[in-house]
């Protein structure tokens, strides 16, 4: 029935020597970024540093000005092959019922329509929605929307799966519902994860690995973390909140180096005047 | 409690409730009130001989008239009735508008699909699209002639610029995201176009429809006033020359109710439409 078997592995990823550049003034960089498969990386960092970026280019929706991304070495020359996008909104069709929404890459691979919704139903079980399945996106909630979109994104059993901020719009609960999905869907899956976050919780609750990035000079990765923290995570526990408190630092020494100066460029201006 | 009994039926309203709500509880009545007070103080002023019968001839001539059922004009092979001019009118239109939305849709997805195209179509929509739609019926008369296709002709001009712009405003607009993981799901060209774009671009496309309506409305009216041989301008010129001024108040007053009657079944339609893909 399904030719690509669910327990396919995860993609690799690796970023080397890449320059992406905006205008003079604006560019982000990634030297060297591997990504193993199966891995959960974080890339965590103020916004305007370069997050969605580099995550754009990991998609091959968007190509480096110098160095290149690989996916399981071979480098990206076009849209990343078994790969899923989930953003922080717009992610479903608001057009589409739950059950379309799902059914929908179903229904692009060429299976028929009731087969590809009764597929859909399946998968809306699995986040616990296939009593929403005739509701259109505008009637559910936030929470409920982003479920359906992992939903969506299981019935497509990509390698790699790329989300950028995809809880960052959600309230602080249903926050660590949808982590706890995402990690039911990492481990059932064994996907490649890559997923943005500002929210350095977020990051030490899921990542194996957190690629932190700092925006001055230029947009770039400025250290990478393996976390090594045990399964399920536990914010209470005496070594994740050292952890918390390291990178703690880190964002607050990097907003202030980020805001401050422009500020005091401005300043500096208003007294010449 | 007043408030939460009030926003609990109103949300209980289905749409045709809603509508039926707007039009009959409020502005219906004011509709009707108003046209009254017109026709009462027209009629009053025929009355009391302020206005010349002759040329104002008063409601209770008209009316009767209008509803009289075999309006006619003119003779032999250039007579024409109320109820033929109004439907060839409509049917110029109808065709003008479909074919204009026929093209107008064609040069979008070139423009979407092929981004060279957009440098050489843009430029020319944009300089169409500001040419007031009457200023097509001179050219039109001595190019094409004064029958129907003419017509036809008239209204297409009259949309074709403005509709092209708001498709592809409009499809510039989609949110990036949609596309993206549209595109990421594997979409294929002609499903992306079907399934994607066109639900995405049907709200504003109504509204462009709804604009352009008017526009399409007024040019043929005014071509057929201008030189057309038929159709509903036509008919009121005609009357006007047979100095039957009951036909030319008929007429006027069917312009009125007929673009009344169409934009208010657009703006349903709409409503439907914005229901399904929100
Ligand atoms: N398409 C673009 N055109 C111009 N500048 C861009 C574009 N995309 C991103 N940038 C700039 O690059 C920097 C990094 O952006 P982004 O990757 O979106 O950051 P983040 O996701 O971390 O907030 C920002 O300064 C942003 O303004
Ligand atoms: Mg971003």
């Amino acid at each position: 029935m399904n030719t690509i078997p669910s327990s396919s592995s995860g993609a690799r990823l690796e970023f080397s020597n890449i320059r992406k550049s905006f205008s003079d003034t604006v560019s982000v960089e990634a030297d060297r970024l591997i990504i193993e498969p199966g891995s959960l990386t974080v890339l965590l960092g103020r916004s305007g540093c370069g997050k969605t970026t580099l995550l754009n280019l990991a998609a091959g929706l968007d190509f480096p000005d110098q160095g290149n991304v690989s996916y399981d070495n071979q480098v990206l020359q076009g849209p990343a092959p078994s790969t899923a996008l989930i953003f922080q909104t717009h992610n479903l069709f608001p057009w589409m019922t739950a059950e379309e929404n799902v059914a929908f890459p179903l229904r692009n691979q060429g299976m028929v329509r009731v087969e590809a919704l009764e597929h859909a139903k399946q998968y809306l079980k699995q986040v616990g929605l296939e009593s929403f399945a005739g509701h259109k996106p505008s009637q559910l909630s936030g929470g409920m929307r982003q479920r359906i979109t992992l939903a969506r994104t299981i019935a497509t059993k990509p390698r790699l799966l790329l989300l950028d901020e995809p809880f960052s719009a959600l309230d602080m609960q249903t926050r660590r519902m949808m982590q706890r999905y995402l990690l039911r869907v990492w481990s059932d899956s064994a996907a490649t994860i890559l997923m943005i976050t500002h929210d350095l919780h977020e990051a030490l609750m899921l990542a194996d690995r957190i690629a932190l990035m700092a925006s001055s000079p230029n947009g770039h990765i400025a250290e990478i973390l393996d976390i090594e923290l045990d399964r399920p995570r536990n914010p209470e526990n005496q070594s994740f909140r050292v952890i918390q408190q390291q990178l703690d630092r880190f964002l607050e020494h990097e907003t202030l180096l980020a805001e401050h100066a422009p500020i005091l460029e401005a300043t500096d201006q208003t007294n010449h005047l | 409690m007043k408030p939460h009994v009030s926003e609990k039926s109103g949300h209980q309203l289905t749409l045709t409730g809603r509508v039926s709500q707007l039009l009959f509880k409020s502005n219906f009545l004011w509709f009707c009130l108003a046209w009254l007070l017109i026709i009462l103080s027209w009629e009053l002023g025929s009355w009391l001989e302020w206005l010349n019968p002759q040329i104002l001839p008063p409601p209770s001539e008209t009316i009767p008239y209008a509803f009289s059922g075999n309006i006619t004009i003119g003779f032999g092979q250039q007579k024409t009735g109320l109820f033929e001019s109004t439907t060839i009118t409509l049917g110029r239109v109808g065709a003008g508008m479909l074919i204009g939305l026929l093209v107008s849709s064609c040069l979008a997805i070139m423009v979407i699909e092929l981004p060279i195209l957009r440098r050489l179509i843009l430029p020319l929509v944009q300089s169409l699209a500001p040419i007031a739609p009457v200023a097509w019926i001179p050219f039109t008369i001595v190019v094409i002639g004064i029958g129907g296709p003419a017509a036809v002709f008239i209204v297409f001009m009259a949309v074709l610029g403005t509709m092209t712009l708001s498709l592809i405003a409009a499809l510039d607009s989609i949110p990036d995201e949609y596309l993206k993981i549209a595109h990421n799901l594997g979409t294929s060209r002609i499903r992306m176009w079907w399934y994607i774009r066109l639900p995405a671009i049907i709200p504003s496309t109504m509204t462009a429809i709804r604009m352009s309506f008017f526009g399409a409305w007024m040019a043929v009216l005014a071509g057929e006033m201008a030189g057309l041989n038929s159709g509903l301008g036509y008919m009121i010129i005609m009357a006007q020359q047979m100095y039957n001024m009951k036909l030319v108040m008929v007429g006027i007053l069917a312009i009125g109710f007929i673009g009344f009657a169409i934009d208010r079944l657009l703006l349903l339609i709409n409503a439907r439409l914005l229901q399904w893909v929100q």
